[in-house]
């Protein structure tokens, strides 16, 4: 990754008919710096989020027979989620949720097992992980997660985003700049900005998970 | 088909032709929109790629994509090609996957599988127990980025002219009203050759309907469009 905030910024001007300068101010009054630093974080956690492009690693330390361990400060979405135990043996947690348990396996929530089966994160507070029934043996949680991106504030900051997906965060940023009520409301570029934002999701998407018809790669 | 080579310079020269000579737009707009072009051709069609070598680490399990990549396509361990797999594959078929190596009985004695994690990571299993071996990754790279005049990119004329369509397309974006809505047959003809290039854009539904294609039996290629003559 080597676009950074400004670099993009400045491509939105030439798009919006505003004075290129990175980002620095919009002369148009149009939008706001503060504004454009919004959508254009908003827009790349949403792509993070909706393609899982970026990928992180984290083992969480866990509480013997506690069902709700902490997750990483960053973290938007669980990928996938594994028990390892202290001698090292992987078991993978399945996806569940409290309805299946509750109805599944009545007990779980007072029977005792040295691994879970199941992680899920439907009922639990924000930034924690609930896995059933609580792990015994003080194994550690390994997660696949997708990390928030990079708060971009004009600052130069890197984009957490691949080089090649900047295009489809340009047109996200895009479509919210036009969709903005007020002087600057053009829903028809709105529109058209907002299909190439999501064609560019739906490609990526493709790649990684394929298609309805199949293929893909995760 | 016929490669050439085509610098920034000429690209922006022919990008120049498709518009009016009042500088409605500078030369600086054109190279985005080019490298635009060509971010969107690659992210279609992977244009470019690259083949990677990467020395195994013993009993290691994950790596990195290398930073040259944006994703992998195939992945094979001192030459011999391995097989691609899911994660769901592998936790429902083999659950003790990630901690099995090549010296683990039962697990066969050379890295078999791969899964993408994502475009960054790749897990491997089995692990390589020795850490001397070697995985050759074949991937897309990042589309190249023209900066100086004299940059250049290798692509075939047919597609160098439905480059300068779309990039003109994109320029046109501020512009809006009837000019921006004229530009719109450059951006179906780029999409259009980019599935003829691709067969697999097709089986993705937004794909399909930005191209007007709403059938499912639009999702298989046909034969190619008549060209009207007059």
């Amino acid at each position: 990754m080597s676009t950074t905030d400004q670099i993009l910024l400045n491509e939105l001007q030439y798009a919006a008919l505003e004075t290129p300068n990175n980002g620095a101010s919009w002369p148009s009054g149009l939008w706001t710096v503060a504004e454009l630093s919004g959508y254009l974080t908003q827009r790349q956690r949403r792509i993070l989020y909706e393609t899982g492009c970026v990928c992180n690693r984290a083992t969480l330390t866990t509480t013997p027979n506690v069902f709700r361990q902490p997750l990483p400060a960053d973290w938007i979405q669980t990928r996938r989620a594994t028990w390892q135990n202290p001698s090292g043996v992987f078991t993978p947690l399945l996806r569940s949720n409290v309805w299946y348990l509750d109805y599944g396996l009545v007990s779980w929530e007072s029977i005792d097992s040295p691994v879970p089966l199941v992680y899920m994160d439907d009922i639990v507070p924000t930034l924690q992980i609930q896995v059933a029934p609580a792990g015994l043996d003080g194994g550690v949680i390994q997660i696949l997660y997708v990390a928030n991106g990079a708060a971009l504030a004009n600052t130069g900051v890197l984009l957490t985003i691949p080089d090649d997906l900047v295009p489809i965060l340009k047109w996200g940023v895009l479509a919210d700049m036009f969709a903005k009520l007020g002087r600057g409301h053009d829903p028809d570029k709105a529109a058209y900005a907002e299909t190439r934002f999501q064609l560019g999701i739906e490609l990526v998407k493709s790649f990684l998970f394929g298609t309805p018809e199949g293929g893909g790669v995760a | 088909m016929p490669y050439q080579i085509t610098t920034l310079a000429t690209l922006q020269a022919r990008l120049a032709d498709k518009w009016e000579g009042v500088p409605f737009w500078t030369a600086e707009e054109a190279r985005l929109a080019i490298n635009e072009g060509l971010r969107w051709w690659n992210l279609l069609v992977g244009a470019w790629k690259q083949r990677v070598v990467i020395a195994s680490g013993a009993n290691q399990v994950w790596y990195n994509t290398p930073a040259t990549l944006l994703y992998p396509l195939k992945i094979d361990w001192d030459s011999a090609p391995m097989v691609q797999s899911t994660f769901g594959d592998l936790d429902l078929g083999r659950p003790k996957w990630e901690g099995e190596t090549t010296g683990t009985t039962g697990a066969p004695n050379v890295p078999t599988l791969w899964v993408p994690g994502g475009f960054t990571l790749v897990a491997i299993w089995p692990a390589d127990a020795s850490g001397t071996g070697s995985f050759g990754i074949d991937g897309v790279t990042p589309a190249p980025v023209l900066v100086a005049p004299t940059s250049f990119i290798d692509l075939g004329e047919e597609e160098i002219s439905v480059l300068l369509g779309f990039a003109l397309h994109i320029a046109a974006f501020k512009l809006g009203g009837e000019r921006f809505a004229a530009t719109m047959p450059y951006y179906t003809a780029f999409l259009r050759h980019a599935a003829l290039k691709n067969a697999r854009l097709l089986k993705v539904k937004a794909f399909r309907e930005l191209l007007g294609r709403h059938r499912k039996e639009d999702s298989v290629p046909g034969p190619p469009e008549a060209v009207p003559t007059s």
